[in-house]
């Protein structure tokens, strides 16, 4: 019963999922929120690629899908100090009113 | 019963009776704990404990639960309300998934999944996320404080856990609960790995907040720390859910290092609930011997002696594997 | 429909209720929850696409080190901060649709494109398959990833570190 479930039905969702990731990053201002639309997105490209591994009965997709959420984590450590400093020298962590190099 | 049974599977109506089987035990055992909890204690005080209610006091964890069940239910006006009552609930899942793929007899399992480690472990990090919410959606600067420390507690924790847990899946080649208790047949993984052990077992105590790790909910510090402001049957669930884990992390142990239900004479069954009670009984007795650490020492444990202890662990398990 | 049809298509709303909860939520708080949902539907949608342990590795991952990871910078930067004014203004608005518009036609596009099937149909996604994987044609891939996660390791202590000196 589990099987019958079309993985073109999943690039569909992702491809929705993306979209509101993408959505998201564009209009909001908070940087956390941001990144967490940055997630939903990489969310969605391992969607696509676990669906794509399975029609296509290939190992690829789902090896790649180790790596980028990988990158993810790293990215959510090295991201979130940063968000943190940012907060601490500026007092903000809203995108438009970040806009000092040197703080 | 045979509309409902033909109409969703068997699998799935099996699934589901061993689902309420679950129920019905992690109740049980939640009550035993107490009851058992507050004997001990007395006993290592030189107390009787409960005696009152029902011969040597079996009764009186009911007594208990009756009183919390009869309690106002309190609901702060300045809480988040939506995460405030979701936290309770939440924190319940992953003891309910857990309870899935344990293997309690050679038959007595409710799933055999192929991951089945993994679930356990991913669904166990539910559990920092419910403590989080409840901790921020209480209002309180205990419950949040308590809250925060955690999941820190359970981020550093849950790293020397798996990594200790990492050598006997390396040596069975399966993730399957139920292929690692098999592969005990002969000799019991805690001989082979009693490094692993000792880690893991430090870690889970930490895992569940029990004393000496008890920070989160140092009551002389933070009063209760995430669930201050629960009451009555939300606390109750709070509650429920720490004893249950309890019982897992000991499940767990006994079934990649002790064997699982493995045993002469006795039933699988009674093995195995023989040595996870054990367990339990000795995080109990650590309850009642050491004193709490420190936030800095709970935290330099894992990160400067668990988690390279476990790494070397890990190398000199590839490494004779491989010999 | 059946009983794996009606769960698939709960996994469905509920990924997507989650992940606009998450961009559309005023609250971060309620935003994390959001995306905390999400991630357990596509974690549910790789159980469908026969992956269990990718699936499991995605909770254990997503929910548990991310996830967390975001709900510690909000404790750390939320509760103190004033609140901005999130909502958004034309052009941004006219962005949002645009993008919206092209990432779903390309979507489309891809996935009304011919698509090829290949391989064998009774290909098993085992965890010991992706191991084997990892350890014969990507060892330098998987190597250079854990050196990447070694270098942002060092990197968070040195950023927490260096904002605590600046004190």
């Amino acid at each position: 019963m589990l099987q019958e479930i079309p993985s073109g039905l999943c690039f569909i969702l992702s491809g929705i999922l993306f979209t509101i990731g993408a959505i998201g990053a564009i209009i909001r201002r908070n940087v956390i929120v941001v990144f967490m639309c940055i997630e939903l997105m990489l969310n969605a490209v391992n969607l696509v690629f676990i669906a794509a591994a399975n029609a296509l009965s290939s190992m690829d997709g789902s090896v790649f899908v180790f790596f980028i959420m990988t990158v993810a984590a790293v990215e959510a450590a090295v991201g979130l100090a940063i968000f943190v400093m940012v907060f601490r020298l500026q007092n903000t962590v809203n995108a438009y009113e970040v806009h000092l190099l040197k703080g | 019963m045979e509309q409902i049974v033909s109409m969703i599977g068997w699998k799935t109506a099996k699934t589901i009776a061993g689902l309420v089987g679950v129920l019905i035990f992690v109740v049980f055992n939640a009550l035993i704990l107490t009851w058992a909890e507050r004997k001990v204690a007395g006993h290592m005080q030189r107390r009787i404990g409960p005696k009152e209610v029902g011969p040597y006091g079996l009764i009186q964890p009911i007594a208990d639960a009756l009183k919390l069940l009869g309690k106002e239910i309190l609901t702060p006006r300045a809480v988040d309300r939506p995460l405030y009552f979701l936290a309770p609930i939440l924190i319940f899942v992953p003891v309910l998934v857990s309870f899935i793929v344990i293997p309690f007899d050679a038959s007595l399992q409710v799933k055999d999944i192929n991951v089945g480690i993994l679930v356990i472990l991913a669904f166990s990090s539910l559990s920092v996320l419910s403590i989080l919410m409840a901790g921020w959606g209480s209002n309180n600067k205990y419950a949040l404080i308590g809250a925060i420390r955690s999941v820190a507690q359970n981020i550093a924790y849950e790293i020397p856990l798996l990594l200790a847990l990492l050598p006997v899946i390396m040596m069975t080649n399966s993730f399957s609960l139920k292929a690692i208790v098999e592969a005990q047949k002969g000799l019991w993984f805690v001989f082979y790995q009693p490094l692993a052990f000792c880690i893991y077992f430090i870690a889970s105590v930490a895992e569940t907040n029990r004393t000496p790790f008890d920070l989160p909910e140092a009551e002389s510090e933070l009063v209760a720390g995430y669930h201050t402001e629960y009451s009555g049957m939300r606390f109750a669930l709070f509650f429920l859910a720490e004893y249950t884990n309890i019982f897992i992390v000991s499940a767990i142990a006994v079934t990649f290092f002790l064997g699982g239900y493995q045993g002469p004479f006795l039933p699988g069954i009674i093995w195995f609930l023989l040595k996870s009670y054990l367990l339990v009984f000795v995080i109990m007795w650590l309850r009642w011997t050491f004193p709490r650490v420190r936030f800095d020492q709970l935290l330099n444990i894992s990160w400067k002696a668990l988690i390279p202890l476990a790494f070397i662990n890990l190398l000199l398990t590839g490494g004779l594997l491989k010999l | 429909m059946n009983f794996g049809e009606i769960i698939f298509l709960l996994i469905i709303i509920v990924t997507m209720g989650g992940a606009l909860m998450a961009i559309l939520s005023g609250s971060i708080v309620y935003a994390l929850m959001g995306l905390v949902t999400a991630m357990f539907g596509v974690a549910g949608l790789y159980i469908y696409l026969d992956s269990p342990f990718l699936a499991m590795m995605q909770i254990l991952i997503y929910v548990g080190a991310v996830s967390v990871l975001i709900a510690f910078a909000v404790m750390l930067i939320g509760p103190l901060y004033r609140r901005p004014k999130e909502w958004t203004t034309a052009g941004k608005f006219g962005a949002a649709l645009g993008v919206a518009l092209v990432t779903l036609f390309m979507f489309v596009r891809f996935v009304t494109g011919t698509f090829p099937r290949g391989g064998n149909p009774f290909f098993d996604m085992t965890t010991k398959e992706i191991g084997r994987l990892f350890f014969d044609n990507l060892v330098l891939p998987f190597e250079l990833i854990s050196l990447l996660i070694v270098v942002a390791i060092l990197g968070a202590i040195m950023l927490a570190l260096f904002s605590r000196g600046n004190k």
